[in-house]
Order: structure tokens, then C-alpha cells, then sequence
């Protein structure tokens, strides 16, 4: 890319130049007035500003000049026609203002860089900032456009906006390994060299992340029970005392009021012979010595992650210590009301209700067990963890943003190739940098003759060239997994069989452990390194 | 556009401010999770049934 443009000369020779303005397709160059200046910078509008004296008489109509094109190029005049045509800027008028006493219109212009974003789809917003990030959990989602895509750039090390011709672009912050442009003291102008170092203040190297994540899951115990009242070898004595027997279904009745379900169940059967006393009968399979079951139970409890973690720059604190700040974000997972899934669950698993419960956990004998639940695709781990790869992708790009606040600042003959995307290698006696173009004017002054470019280069500098900062991939900070635990409690069986007991069969199951259904709190703490890239800048006093 | 770029007439500023309206500024909500349910304990379970097998 050549340093330096034709119409405005070369480093031995002077260059003739001519702008050409056209408002709504007219050309009203020989109309303008004073200076043209052409404002761009980062992620921002590009402005234009001029003034143009109408012919005499000329009626004045806001209508005529609101929302008009406009357009200006620069072209090599050294022929005495315009050559070498190069775009400065396209867009639109935003402001007209009169001056009566000098009979003159001073023009505003913008590119609409915001009325051509938010004129866009959601889906063309996204597609043209990939690699981006974005949650509906950190975002919202309602909001479109201009606002969507500055979410969307808050998590990207990149700049979004329109070339001189109006083209949307996407630029990242980092400067190119190859500088597209190299201006040594040849092409600056006497004295333009200027640097601005970031304060200690405006720099951020640890962000703490909280973010919290609160979600069922269902569970279910499995408790094993055994119990007998009699045997073949007590049988006999047991009936000549006149005791009853135990029905098989008042065990399962019993089991099923205690709001157990029966997962297994085998009964100790009565004798097919007689001994002593006893003598088998007709309906001896409806009743039974003993039995072992597996019952189990469903409920639910809350679990809530609380992750902390950290995004930082380590060379950054090293060097000008610890500069934080903080981000956070909740996710509450969407699933029906803890109670009525543990209602649901109760009742598909005794045979109440046909309606299968969203989720079940399996029952393992002995154990209590736990099973992640349905939630939905906005509230799900997914999102979850998208909503903490977010938060981190933010952090990783303010630090970065916060660490090229360096500005070095320098005019160079006009230039119309000196754009924001460019990489720009200045190196002059004391200053040495290599940076991405930040900000560009481009200054015109017709009645002097004068064009210059004025540019500035953010320079990401932090512990100096060579030093390198680490990047720890973004990958979301591992969760919790559902688990199963040893039950420690175990029921009770107690048949009241005696002639004038009230023979009933009692079983009592311990209540639910409080650690297992009271709300889970779970710390999780992670940290991530922010890569932050050292540009060059040499300062010689 | 910020303004600083700008050394221009009066009144520029303040439309060169409505101009960059809102870059940089995100939709980022409040992350905190509201109140959790509060649930009744389940405390131990009992169930009873009568058994009505005479033995003889």
C-alpha cells in the first residue's frame, strides 16, 4: 500500500489535488466554502463536515437537504482533470445549519453507520460478527440492531464499521504482523508526532465473574427392607396361640400410605405341609411369613452453583498491579414448582396418575440417587454455560480494550488509503510504533491548498515488546454432575398379629436427610488467562 | 464519533454526541437470582394397613 497519494505528492515532489462533493448526485464542488473535514474512528460513525454558499437567490428547503446523499473523493489534478479518484466518504446529511449574514449552508454528515446496523436482521447482525459471543441469560435479546451488534462487540477484540465507501467491515484490534503502511520522518509532517499514554487508572487486568446457576434435579432413594414375623419352625406355636397372619396386600397397602413405591418385593411363602398346628389352606398364597422389598421415594431438591471466576492478565498485574473489576450473571432454570414435580413424580410412580413426570431419577437400592431434569433450551446447562462463555469473552475483551489506550498521533500529506483497518508502522527519530489505525481525519482546505491525514494508533503496550501473555482457551467452567449417595437410615416393619392386637402392619420409612433436599449450595471457582499482544512503541527521549 | 476529533463550530458537539449515540453500550442485565422456594421438610414416612388373615 503506497505511503503516500499522488495528488497530495510524494516525498520529493508537491501534488495538486481537487475534491469533488456531490449532495443528493449534484456536484457542488465549486460551491464549497472553507475546509471539508472527514472524521472517522473505531466502531463509530464517520462524519463530514462542510460549507457550501448556494448561488444568490438560491431558495432554502430543509427538505432539499435532510437525508441527502452525500459524497466526497479527492483526485490527482495535477493534469488539470481529475485522476487518481479516491472515496473519502458516502452518507448522508444530518444536520444543515444557514448562516444569513454569510449566505451560507454548513453540512453535517454521518455515514449511518446506526441506521444501516439497526436496519439489519438479527441473523445479519450475527453473521457479521463471528466469532462473537451472546447469551439471551447476559444479553436482551429484545433489544435489536445497533444495540444487538454492541453486545455482540462487547465480547469481541474487534472494531465494526463503514468503509469510505459504506460497506460495513469488521477489524480486529490486534495489528497485523506486516504493517500496510510504514511512514517514516520522509512522510510525516514536521512536528505531528504525539503520544498519549493510558493512565494506570483506565487500565483492567482481573475481572471477577460471579455467576450463578440455580436448577433442580430429581431424586429418589432406595430403601431396602426386610421383615418377618414368623417361620417353619415357629409356625406351629404361632398358630396355636391364635396370631394372625400377614396379607400380602396389606403389606403393599401399608408401603404404598407410607407414599413409598414398591420397586421389588418377594414374600416368604407359608408352609405347603403341615407342622403341629398349622395346616396349609386354600388361600395360604395371599398371605406370607416375611417379605424383602426395594421401596423407593421421589423428591427433588435445588441446586445452585456459584462460580467465581477470574479473568486476568498476570504480566499486566505484575507490572502496574492489580487494577479489577466485576461482572456477574444468574441463570434460574425453568421447571415446574419443585413441590408439584415431587407431586407428579409420587403419582405416575404409585399408579394415580398416567401423566409421566418430566423426570425421574432410577432408584438404586441402598442409595439415594439424583437425575439432571428437562429444563428449557434458555435455562438449560447449554446456556448456562454459553451465559458464563459470554461473561468471560466480555471480560477478556475489556481488559484487552482497557490495555491499548496508548495513542500515538501523527499527520501525513492526505492520504485516502490511511483507513482504520490498516496497521500503520511509524518510525521517526525518538518514536518507534507499529499499531491499528484508531481514529483518522482527513482535512481538506481548498482556499490554502492544504490536505492532511491525522491519525492515531492504539498501542496495546504492557510489559513491554517480547513479553508474552498466555490465553487460556474459553472453554465454560465445569458443573456439577448428579450423584448418588449412601442412604444411612433404614425403615421399620412392626405387624401387630396377636388374637386381640388390631393386626395391622406399620412400616415406617426415615424422613429425607436435609442435605439431600434442602438447596445445594456448590462454589466452583475457575480462572482464565486474558492474551493481551505487545505492540511495538520505542520511545527514545 | 467522539468529540475529541472535532475542533469545530459551536453546537457541533452536541450533535456529533447524538451521532456515536450509544456505541459501546451494551443491553448487559443484572445477573442475580431471585429468592429460592422455600420447601416443607419430609419428615419420616409411616403407612399402616390391616391384615385380616385368621390363622385358622
Amino acid at each position: 500500500m503506497p505511503a503516500t497519494y499522488s495528488g497530495t505528492g510524494s516525498t520529493s515532489t508537491a501534488g495538486v489535488w481537487t475534491a469533488i462533493v456531490t449532495v443528493d448526485g449534484s456536484d457542488v464542488s465549486s460551491r464549497v466554502v472553507g475546509e471539508i473535514r472527514i472524521d472517522a474512528e473505531e466502531s463509530s460513525a464517520r462524519t463530514a463536515e462542510f460549507t457550501i454558499r448556494p448561488a444568490a437567490g438560491t431558495s432554502f428547503a430543509v427538505a432539499n437537504w435532510v437525508g441527502k446523499s452525500v459524497t466526497i473523493d479527492i483526485a490527482d489534478n495535477a493534469s488539470g482533470s481529475p485522476a487518481n479518484v479516491q472515496r473519502l466518504f458516502t452518507g448522508l446529511i444530518d444536520t444543515p445549519t444557514l448562516n444569513l449574514v454569510h449566505r451560507t449552508i454548513a453540512i453535517l454528515c454521518t455515514d449511518d453507520l446506526q441506521g444501516k446496523i439497526d436496519a439489519m436482521s438479527n441473523s445479519a447482525i450475527d453473521a457479521a460478527i463471528p466469532s462473537s459471543y451472546y447469551s439471551n441469560v447476559i444479553f436482551n435479546s429484545a433489544e435489536t440492531g445497533w444495540r444487538r451488534a454492541q453486545d455482540r462487540l462487547s465480547t469481541l477484540a474487534s472494531a465494526l464499521d463503514l468503509d469510505p465507501s459504506g460497506s460495513l467491515r469488521l477489524t480486529a484490534w490486534a495489528a497485523k504482523v506486516t504493517p500496510d503502511l510504514s511512514f517514516t520522518n520522509a512522510h510525516i509532517l514536521d512536528e505531528s508526532p504525539g503520544l498519549a499514554l493510558a493512565s494506570r487508572t483506565a487500565l483492567i487486568n482481573s475481572i471477577e465473574i460471579d455467576f450463578g446457576y440455580r436448577f433442580p434435579r430429581v431424586k429418589a432413594e432406595g430403601y431396602p427392607i426386610t421383615y418377618s414375623y414368623v417361620t417353619s419352625s415357629t409356625i406351629a406355636a404361632h398358630v396355636a396361640a391364635g396370631n394372625w397372619f400377614l396379607l400380602r396386600s396389606s403389606v403393599e397397602a401399608a408401603i404404598k400410605a407410607a407414599g413409598g413405591t414398591i420397586q421389588s418385593i418377594s414374600y416368604d411363602a407359608l408352609p405347603n405341609t403341615t407342622i403341629g398346628t398349622f395346616t396349609p389352606g386354600p388361600y395360604d398364597s395371599l398371605s406370607c411369613m416375611g417379605f424383602t422389598a426395594v421401596v423407593s421415594f421421589d423428591y427433588a431438591q435445588q441446586i445452585e452453583e456459584q462460580y467465581t471466576i477470574t479473568v486476568s492478565a498476570p504480566n499486566s498485574i505484575a507490572a502496574v498491579g492489580t487494577l479489577p473489576d466485576k461482572l456477574q450473571g444468574a441463570l434460574e432454570g425453568v421447571y415446574p414448582q419443585v413441590v408439584a414435580a415431587e407431586n407428579s413424580m409420587t403419582l405416575y410412580r404409585n399408579d394415580v396418575s398416567g401423566i409421566p413426570p418430566m423426570d425421574l431419577a432410577t432408584p438404586v437400592s441402598g442409595y439415594t440417587t439424583a437425575a439432571d431434569v428437562t429444563l428449557t433450551a434458555d435455562t438449560n446447562r447449554t446456556a448456562a454455560q454459553n451465559a458464563m462463555q459470554t461473561l468471560i469473552q466480555v471480560a477478556k475483551t475489556r481488559i484487552a480494550g482497557s490495555h491499548r489506550h496508548n495513542y500515538v498521533t501523527a499527520s501525513v500529506p492526505l492520504n485516502p488509503s490511511l483507513d482504520l483497518p490498516l496497521t500503520v508502522d511509524i518510525n521517526v527519530p525518538g518514536l518507534h510504533a507499529v499499531g491499528k489505525v484508531r481514529t483518522v481525519a482527513h482535512v481538506l482546505s481548498p482556499e490554502t491548498g492544504q490536505a492532511v491525514t491525522q491519525f492515531s494508533l492504539a498501542i496495546s503496550s504492557v510489559a513491554g515488546v517480547g513479553v508474552t501473555h498466555s490465553d487460556t482457551p474459553n472453554t465454560a467452567p465445569a458443573g456439577t454432575s448428579p450423584g448418588s449417595t449412601e442412604l444411612t437410615g433404614s425403615p421399620t416393619a412392626v405387624f401387630s398379629y396377636g388374637p386381640s392386637d388390631d393386626h395391622t402392619i406399620t412400616v415406617t420409612f426415615p424422613g429425607v436427610a436435609s442435605a439431600e433436599r434442602n438447596k445445594a449450595n456448590v462454589a466452583l471457582s475457575s480462572s482464565y488467562n486474558a492474551g493481551l499482544p505487545e505492540d511495538i512503541l520505542t520511545i527514545t527521549l | 464519533m467522539s468529540t475529541k476529533n472535532t475542533q469545530d463550530p459551536k453546537g457541533l458537539v452536541s450533535t456529533l454526541d447524538r451521532l456515536s449515540a450509544g456505541v459501546g453500550v451494551t443491553t448487559q442485565k443484572p445477573g442475580v437470582l431471585p429468592a429460592a422456594q422455600a420447601l416443607p421438610a419430609i419428615p419420616t414416612r409411616t403407612g399402616s394397613a390391616v391384615s385380616g388373615a385368621p390363622t385358622n
